[in-house]
């Protein structure tokens, strides 16, 4: 027991690997015993997790359950694995969501059961690895592993365009993850000169702040950004998701859903925001705006979309909206609110996909349209679908709620970002490109209306382009053109301290997301009224039967989920409070932010004689720790570009004759982590 | 004393779980029980509720020493500064709401039984309707707004199941969709004005902020926007302008639920929570202002419609806006008390009024028009004198409970000038607050009597044969919480006896802990009292006149060619359409938002714009990829041929002679971006190698 206790990451992550290849023993035609055994290594799996949340401390705020091997120590790639008050719940999330799927399968999978099967489980491992590594070469694996069998389970078990979507949705991840390693690569080398190589996240975090990236900072953190902004998915990087949501099977849903788009808001947090804070911090408006415009835009293109699932898919576009929101203000109660929101999704989006998944089975339709007055037929059906849309509408007293308003009240008390409004000629460039671009949309969309225009109410159509054009040349464009000329251009364009004044970008944000809970109602309770009132206006509607018992305990965990987890919310907050207290005082100390509000000056830790650490951050650690490589260490493409990247380096001396000390690596360089 | 507080206090939790245990156990199980026992338990709880609700009201009236019992059961959610305990706190003023709302609750409760009696779906019927109790008794009982909303969602989620109950047909799950829609939009404001309060006055606490208030740590403009968002959650909830357009549509649903949440409680939890917050907006001047006006100008525009309906739930609709308007105005002037007090009479005669209404439909086999209507005081005597007496009371008799608690809010009005608030309703605000209210009760009485008319007298019934043979009284069930409540309706105003006619006002005085002294003028102005007060029972004898004249007897003949004259009829046909607010928000915002959605964000910008560059990527690519196949051709000539140049141009960069500068590598050509990223870098002082 004590061997289990003491890796018991490694046996979480990898028990499902292990299950994946017993599974292929099992006989290919017969189903029912590979499916009785994954659910088994599920349950085993859950029932790991669920006692890592029970050796989890809440109040110590570094790494636990930590486990670190060697792995390629001339490189400094080690196997290190750990959880804190972020992952621990994802984790739990993700083993909570894999029986509950590997249930569902049996009766929407009935080809090729085990290598579906299979495909789940290795899955599962690589989410989970991602979710625990503490190793960027190890995070970059695991990321990359989960791609493989979903390509799959959506390529192979998917709808009728299916390897278009998988073959977008692979792509798009792709494109990311690629400028990700890069920027891992470039990170690694650029830390290398303090101790060696390492790849160990707590070691490049720690290093960081005796590392001059210069401007390289910026870039390294778009990278990371867009990387992790793609699985989200923010708007505009969103266009895969409905596809692969639309095409993928059920159970592909529910894991894409309830917990691949969690792995890009996780790693905005945990990398792109924590390696780079101030890069970070002269963004978070720039991405709370994109969050607040993903919330709006997935909430009123969700409310038009015919397709049940593809209305969910941009549902889930608008909920994570709000937790990068709750990211990108970095306050304790959004960071907390958008930790829990992660959870919420999960269940909440999960439950709806599966009950979608239910219809579809029996009627092999996803449109909304085909049904009306399911309620007659399917009452059991219809409670939990409208429990579970209620609680993604985020109504009070059930899951949904607690997260938002988090998220919302948070977000709300987020200060010290600055927003140089009009600055500069930067300004007017972002307000010239906006026009630009809106006037070019317009233009698009007036062609694309001229098609539609005979059938319905010209005039109406008329006005509403006029207005649009109107709104978007005279109110939408100049603000977004400042916004964007002051904030996107503005920190690639300048010295990143450049601190000057104070404006409310995020209570304002907060504002205007609160009208999400006005269109979440309209876009679930448009779809509800369609699918479930009314007359039964499709005979072949008639004779649907209800929620079988199986299919009833696939979704009993996840309502009374979402109801306990409304009712009594504390004990979740409990595990993620002193997380995010940590992350976002320390964010905000390193990036040179105004303090935290909100926070009292004693908070959570339990032992005062270590104070809080996450991540291998030292509070007393200066946090803007002036870089100083005294005088010979400083090459002038280094101040420059930082640090350049080791091969690089090494091409200079043998090139230049006379090797400048700085190219003098330390003797450590090659002896591997410390 | 101390013994029986602290049981009482212990006991309050049970006051709000009851009737959610009620729902549990109807809801899960109702359909396998027998059916009077799902009756037994859902009125059952809300019965022992009332009945505790009782209790803790002699207890407080018992011992004035003490402001509240409060109960905590639990950390809801606490993050950062956020912080929510589930505390339920029972003092005047909600001591006083629970009452009405068990009491008037349980009266409906009893009554659905003989209404809901052939309905299929009993078990949920009353699981939604202890639903809705519960959430009803937490919105009173909470002592944060958080907790409040909670509440305050909860009702709305239970008026959306309520209205739209019976399902299958499409209109009725509209309505409900719609309510909830509209609500939200209020809720909007009350999460701003959460989001406000929790950052500059750093508590959700009404307790605290009630402090913080005396304390003077919360500014004007603070308060302002507070109240202004809160306001705006009012109007969603209590069906104020312009966000009243969902109420009118909710009476889809079942009657007694029209009685029981829109009409006796949910919807007049606005105005509790105005006056809950009313330490707030006491020092907001433009947000009370903003509360008279809206609540004056709802009162007399949905009076206007109600005078042209022909649905007898319509009428009872829009005459509950306009009631609520009445309650608005009373809140805006800072007359929260009185607020409050025509809020319970309001209860008492208005669920009289639907649950009468419900008992017609029902004698007339679900009939609501009421030109098919006509002489039922002979077929259904006890629901005609029940509703005769409630009518007395909305349209303001002397000595009936309207007419006391109306008389109290005119004059609030007349005198908003001379009290406590002189400065802000200054400059003949207060005097036009007075003239529409006193416009409205005119209305009033002219549409409510010609409701009484066109059902209960004008010559014979007019439904059809088969309708008409059907007609009964209802079973006592129904008919006995319409004895009671038209009792109420009658002495009611006994809570809040006027020093006028020898009262002491004992509904103002057991608030004023919590709602603060009336702000009324000092000194004796009874002759400007009586003189208000004749004013405005003139203008509603006049109304009555009116009616009695047009509809008394039959339906009078020169009301139709009345209503067929040029200006007469633009007006009729607009008050029948209801001044058209429907159809203006259909097309000013329904429809752009959806068209808009649909067109230019969905198939324009995602599908097109988004969508459109993603593939333009790939497509660019797989033609670069053509480009590269120039190179693949599988000629071997060519492949030497490009091979010798590469190893050309390679050995023409080995066998150059190095010089220093060309170690500075790719840094050396910056695009012109990258370049203004740093400043200028200075002179590279002491760097070996570095300038040679």
């Amino acid at each position: 027991m004590s061997f289990i206790s003491s890796h018991l990451l490694t046996f979480i992550v990898f028990l499902p690997l292990v299950g994946a290849v017993l599974a292929l023993a099992f006989p290919r035609e017969e189903h029912s015993g590979v499916r009785g055994f994954a659910i088994a290594v599920a349950v085993i799996d859950l029932v790991l997790a669920l006692w890592m949340w029970h050796l989890f401390v809440p109040a110590t705020t570094a790494m636990q359950l930590v486990e670190e091997v060697a792995w390629v120590p001339t490189l400094g790639i080690s196997y290190s694995v750990g959880v804190d008050g972020v992952s621990v719940l994802l984790v739990v999330l993700t083993t909570f969501l894999a029986p509950i799927v590997i249930l569902s399968t049996y009766s929407s999978v009935t080809e090729r059961a085990r290598e579906y099967i299979v495909c789940l489980l290795f899955l599962q491992t690589g989410m989970l690895g991602a979710f625990v590594a503490t190793d960027l070469f190890l995070f970059y694996v695991f990321w990359e592993v989960m791609l493989v069998p979903m390509y799959f389970l959506i390529g192979v078990w998917g709808g009728r365009r299916r390897i278009y979507a998988a073959l977008k949705f692979f792509l798009y991840t792709m494109a990311g993850s690629l400028l990700m390693l890069v920027a891992i690569l470039y990170l690694v080398f650029a830390v290398r000169a303090q101790g060696g190589m390492s790849f160990g996240f707590a070691e490049i975090v720690n290093r960081l702040p005796q590392t001059d990236l210069g401007g390289a900072e910026i870039w390294l953190f778009l990278a990371f950004a867009v990387a992790f902004a793609i699985k989200v998915p923010m708007f505009p990087f969103h266009t895969w998701l409905p596809d692969a949501h639309v095409e993928a099977p059920t159970g592909g849903s529910v894991i894409l859903a309830g917990v691949l788009l969690k792995l890009g808001t996780f790693g905005f947090l945990r990398y792109a925001m924590w390696l780079f804070p101030k890069a970070a911090a002269s963004f978070m408006p720039a991405l709370g705006l994109l969050a607040v415009i993903g919330i709006i835009y997935g909430a009123l293109v969700s409310m038009v979309q015919t397709d049940f699932k593809r209305l969910i898919a941009f549902s889930s576009v608008s909920h994570l909206g709000f937790v990068m929101l709750g990211i990108a203000a970095m306050t304790v109660t959004g960071l907390s609110g958008g930790i829990l929101q992660m959870v919420n999704h999960g269940i909440s989006t999960g439950a709806l996909f599966l009950l979608v998944g239910v219809i579809y089975e029996r009627r092999h339709t996803r449109l909304l349209d085909d049904f009306g007055g399911l309620a007659k037929v399917m009452p059991r059906y219809a409670a939990i679908f409208v429990l579970i849309a209620l609680s993604s509408a985020g109504l009070p007293g059930l899951n949904g709620f607690v997260g938002e308003f988090l998220i919302l009240m948070g977000t709300f008390q987020s200060e010290g970002t600055t927003l140089n409004i009009v600055t500069s000629d930067f300004a007017w460039a972002g307000i010239i490109a906006a026009e630009l671009v809106a006037l070019l949309a317009v233009v698009l969309i007036a062609a694309a209306v001229g098609r539609h225009l005979p059938r319905e109410q010209v005039w109406t159509k008329v006005a509403a382009i006029g207005l649009a054009l109107a709104l978007a040349l005279l109110f939408v464009a100049p603000p977004l053109g400042t916004f964007g000329g002051g904030l996107l251009v503005r920190p690639l364009a300048g010295p990143l301290n450049d601190t000057a004044k104070f404006t409310e970008v995020f209570a304002l944000l907060a504002v205007i997301a609160a009208t999400g809970v006005i269109f979440a109602a309209v876009y679930l309770l448009v779809a509800t009224q369609r699918v479930f009132f009314g007359p039964l206006t499709h005979p072949e509607n008639e004779k649907l039967v209800d929620l079988s018992p199986r299919e009833t305990l696939v979704l009993a965990p996840l309502v009374l989920v979402a109801v306990l987890m409304g009712v009594f919310p504390q004990p979740f907050l409990e595990t993620i409070n002193p997380a995010a207290t940590a992350y976002a005082t320390q964010f905000r100390a390193r990036a040179n932010l105004k303090a935290v509000p909100g926070v009292t000056p004693a908070p959570v830790t339990g032992t005062e004689a270590t104070p809080p650490r996450i991540l291998g951050v030292m509070p007393e650690s200066p946090p803007t720790a002036p870089v100083d490589n005294s005088g010979e260490r400083r090459l002038p493409w280094n101040r420059k570009f930082g640090r350049l990247p080791g091969p690089l380096e090494k091409l200079v001396p043998m090139r230049a004759k006379n090797p400048t000390p700085a190219l003098d690596a330390p003797a450590a360089d090659k002896g591997g982590r410390p | 004393m101390s013994f029986t507080a602290e049981t009482l206090t212990s006991l309050i939790p049970l006051v709000v779980l009851l009737p959610l245990f009620g729902a549990i156990a109807n809801g899960l199980f109702g359909h396998r029980l027998p059916r009077p026992f799902v009756s037994f338990v859902a009125c059952g709880v809300v019965f022992v509720s009332f009945l505790l609700s009782v209790w803790a009201f002699v207890a407080l009236h018992g011992d004035p020493s003490t402001t509240g019992l409060k109960n905590t059961l639990y950390t809801w959610f606490a993050s950062g500064n956020a912080r929510v305990e589930v505390t339920f706190l029972v003092d005047r003023l909600s001591s006083v709401m629970i009452l009405v709302v068990t009491g008037v609750g349980f009266l409906i409760h009893l009554y659905s039984v003989g209404y809901m009696a052939h309905d299929p779906s009993l078990a949920r019927y009353f699981a939604y309707l202890n639903l809705f109790t519960f959430a009803m008794l937490t919105l009173v009982l909470a002592d944060s707004l958080p907790l409040m909303f909670l509440g305050w969602e909860g009702v709305g989620l239970c008026s959306y199941l309520l209205i739209g109950f019976w399902f299958t047909e499409t209109e009725k799950a509209a309505a409900g969709k719609k309510a909830f829609v509209v609500n939200r939009i209020g809720d909007f404001g009350f999460l701003v004005a959460m989001m406000l309060l929790l950052r500059f006055a750093g508590t959700l606490n009404i307790d605290q902020i009630h402090k913080a208030v005396t304390a003077g740590s919360i500014s004007v403009a603070l308060a302002t926007g507070v109240c202004l968002m809160l306001f705006l959650g009012a109007t969603g909830k209590s069906a104020q302008l312009p966000l009243y357009v969902w109420l009118p549509d909710a009476m889809a649903g079942p009657t007694p639920v029209s009685a029981l949440i829109h009409a006796a409680t949910m919807v007049t939890a606005g105005v509790y929570m105005v006056a809950r917050m009313g330490f707030l907006f006491s020092i907001a001047p433009i947000a009370m202002l903003t509360v008279a006006l809206v609540g004056a100008a709802t009162a007399l525009f949905a009076a206007t419609i109600g005078t042209a309906q022909n649905d007898i739930k319509k009428v009872l609709a829009y005459s509950t806006v306009s009631q609520l308007g009445f309650m608005f105005i009373a809140a805006g002037v800072g007359a929260y008390a009185i607020a409050i007090f025509h809020l319970a009479t309001h209860a008492f005669f208005k669920a009289c009024l639907f649950l009468g209404s419900g008992s017609v439909i029902h004698g007339m086999s679900g009939e609501q028009d009421i030109r098919q209507m006509g002489g039922l005081r002979r077929k259904m005597p006890i629901t005609f004198w029940t509703f005769f007496l409630a009518t007395l009371a909305i349209t303001g008799f002397p000595l009936t409970a309207g007419f006391i608690s109306k008389d109290a809010i005119l004059w609030s009005a007349f005198a908003a000038d001379m009290g406590k608030f002189a400065d802000v309703f200054g400059g003949g605000t207060a005097k036009v607050l007075w003239t529409i209210g006193a416009l409205s009760a005119g209305c009033t009485a002219f549409y409510m009597w010609r409701l009484v008319y066109m059902t209960f007298f004008s010559g014979e019934l007019r439904a059809r044969p088969e309708v008409r043979d059907h007609v009964h009284e209802s079973p006592w069930t129904m008919t006995l919480p319409l004895g009671v409540l038209a009792l109420l309706s009658m002495v009611g105003g006994a809570l809040c006896w006027p020093p006028l006619f020898g009262g002491h006002e004992g509904l103002v005085e057991w608030l004023a802990p919590v709602l603060g002294h009336l702000p009324l003028p000092e000194g004796e102005h009874q002759g400007l009292e009586i003189g208000t007060m004749a004013a405005a029972f003139a203008l509603a004898l006049f109304g009555f006149a009116v009616a009695t004249v047009m509809y008394a007897r039959r339906i009078h003949p020169a009301v139709a060619t009345f209503i067929a004259e040029r200006p007469w009829r633009w007006l009729y046909l607009r008050l029948a359409g209801k001044w058209h607010v429907d159809e203006l928000y259909e097309t000013t915002v329904i429809q752009p938002l959806c068209w808009g959605s649909r067109v230019v964000l969905y198939e324009g910008l995602d599908k097109r714009v988004i969508d459109g560059s993603v593939n333009l990527v790939g497509w660019l690519s797989r033609k670069v990829g053509f480009l590269g196949q120039l190179f693949q051709s599988g000629n071997i000539q060519r492949y030497l041929a490009i091979f010798a140049v590469g190893v050309a141009i390679l050995l023409y960069g080995w066998l150059t002679p190095s010089r220093p500068t060309s170690i500075e590598p790719a840094p050396a050509k910056p695009t012109a971006a990258v370049q203004r990223l740093v400043p200028a870098a200075p002179a590279l002082p002491g760097i070996p190698g570095g300038g040679r």
